[in-house]
């Protein structure tokens, strides 16, 4: 649906994108990520067709945006960082310019209209001007402006950039809905979102992609080692030592026994093993009671620290 | 294009762009009409259409000065590159928006002409040529004006620049009887889009000045759509 080879895009001596390929599959949701200034918006810009790259090619259902930018373009719905609205519009002559702008038969607009006010629960501001909505209600029109001519591919910029944690829940959901029949590649800087709804992930760094794949096979490739904590009552100086025989652990660490008998341990384990039933299994052996077992596997942001190192930029 | 002509020409009348600029035509060319026409009893109106020219320096500047620096501002651009809508057929939408606005003003001040009418013998022919010529030199004006929205975002920079270049212009034409070198006149005369104007307050319609000037309109509308697309390259 989407072929991105080896774009790259120079602004003077700095550059923008850098050799920068990756393929997006129909009906697919692929979260591009990255810091502030990694070259997600110069992307989508050129995937889009707004900017053009200074080498490379992109594809849109096998048109290249640049030879053959109509055919394309229609393709793609796209709602960039600051939503384009004209602010002196209500809701709806902005709508109807947008699907005249798009080619959308006038007899069929006004339906048109209707259902995307609809999945985009804008049908209540429709007379309003653009200009005196709030973020999410402009972020939704963003959205519906995006929607209009059924695009099969939607390219979102920072979605729920501003949005209240209410909003970016229900911009969420929306975009989960529209993955139905909708490839969508979507960009953030907010590990939580991409992690939630995106099927693959692109790590944008300084300009170029660092890593693109599924986030499973990201964590295995790039994740932390596992972290256990386990609080156990009667354990006796061999259970540490049986722990280290368990498959794929690394390293144990015991404190010290209170009064109680109770004792803390500290496990390392491989990041592609689930070590809880064997330590589960383990304990009932030797009849120590289990009181607290809790398991740290690695996270997205994890994986993203280690592309693209922990020193930069503190995180959402 | 249509739905962007459409689009812009009501921004103008929702706004108080066109309303600022017929309004400030209407009152120069009101002026001039009374003191030409009324006060100085005389019914040729093509002279006073002339001696408007100057008019442009303050008006042009109003109208042009949005035309792209704003969607640039805005990123309302966006949204119009990323249609699908070819930038050409963006950029004459645009452009013939304005035109419409500025030929809604020329067609307000008919009512001078039609007033001379009632009361004495308006010489239509002439005027006829003089509304041509006006319309011919506002083509390029809006052009020019178009090319400068479409370099700067800022709204302010573009009229200040547009102006500046009107001004430029008229200017140009009195400085031209101060070159000696003949040749060198000969060149930048063919650049003078005022004194273009002289034959058609005559009431001539030539051919050459019609050509002149479509080519001229044309030339400035198709680098503001070179310089729109240039910046997608930048």
């Amino acid at each position: 649906m989407i072929k991105v080879k080896n774009i790259s895009k120079y602004y003077g001596k700095s550059k923008g994108a850098e050799n920068v390929s990756f393929e997006v599959k129909k009906n697919e949701i692929t979260g591009l990520l990255g810091r502030n200034g990694a070259g997600k918006t110069t992307t989508l810009n050129i995937i889009t067709g707004y900017i053009a790259a200074d080498f490379g090619s992109v594809e849109i259902e096998g048109y290249d945006i640049q030879k053959k930018p109509r055919q394309a373009k229609a393709k793609i719905g796209y709602l960039p960082e600051k939503p384009p609205i004209y602010t002196d519009m209500t809701v709806d002559e902005y709508l109807f310019f947008c699907a005249e702008l798009k080619g959308v038969d006038t007899e069929l607009a006004e339906k048109h209209v209707d259902e995307i006010c609809s999945i985009t629960g804008i049908s209540e501001v429709r007379s309003r001007l653009c200009g005196n909505l709030s973020k999410g209600y402009t972020q939704r029109l963003g959205m519906a402006q995006a929607l209009i001519g059924n695009p099969p591919i939607l390219i979102l910029d920072e979605p729920t950039i501003g949005l209240d944690p209410k909003q970016i829940v229900e911009i969420r959901e929306l975009i989960k809905n529209l993955s139905n029949n909708h490839t969508v590649l979507i960009s953030s800087h907010v590990l939580s979102e991409i992690d939630k709804i995106c099927s693959k992930i692109i790590i944008m760094d300084k300009g170029a992609v660092a890593a693109y794949d599924t986030l499973e096979n990201l964590t295995n490739i790039y994740g932390s080692a596992g972290k256990m904590n386990l609080r156990v009552k009667g354990a006796d100086s061999s259970f540490e030592k049986e722990l280290k025989k368990i498959d794929g652990v690394n390293s144990t660490v015991c404190g010290e026994e209170n009064e109680q008998g109770i004792s803390d341990y500290s496990i390392t384990y491989s990041k592609d093993r689930d070590i809880n039933e064997q330590v589960f299994d383990l304990a009932t052996k030797k009849n120590i009671k289990i009181l607290e077992m809790k398991s740290k596997v690695s996270t997205l942001e994890d994986v993203f620290l280690n592309i693209v190192g922990k020193d930069k930029e503190k995180l959402n | 294009m249509k739905a962007v002509l459409k689009k812009e020409i009501r921004g103008y009348f929702l706004s108080p762009i066109a309303y600022i600029f017929s309004g400030t035509f209407m009152l120069i060319a009101g002026i001039f009409f009374s003191l030409t026409n009324i006060l100085g009893l005389s019914s040729d109106f093509s002279s006073t259409l002339g001696s408007l020219t100057f008019v442009f320096i303050i008006i042009i500047p109003v109208l042009t000065m949005r035309m792209i620096s704003q969607e640039q501002r805005e990123k309302t651009d966006q949204l119009l590159l990323t249609s699908g809508v070819p930038i050409f057929s963006i950029i004459l939408g645009k452009y013939f928006a304005a035109v419409i606005v500025y030929i809604a003003a020329l067609g307000l001040s008919l009512v001078f002409p039609i007033t001379i009418s009632l009361f004495g013998t308006a010489l239509f022919g002439e005027l006829l040529c003089s509304y041509i010529g006006f319309l011919l030199l506002g083509l390029v004006m809006i052009a020019i004006g178009m090319l400068i929205s479409s370099l700067t975002q800022s709204q302010i920079t573009a009229a200040i620049l547009t102006a500046a270049a009107m001004l430029l212009l008229w200017v140009a034409d009195a400085a031209l009887s101060l070159i000696t070198n003949e040749g060198l006149r000969n060149i930048l005369s063919w650049f003078s889009f005022f004194s273009r104007l002289e034959p058609f307050i005559l009431g001539k319609l030539a051919v050459d000045n019609v050509v002149y000037y479509i080519s001229f309109a044309g030339f400035f509308v198709y680098t503001s759509y070179l310089a729109v697309e240039k910046r997608r390259w930048r």
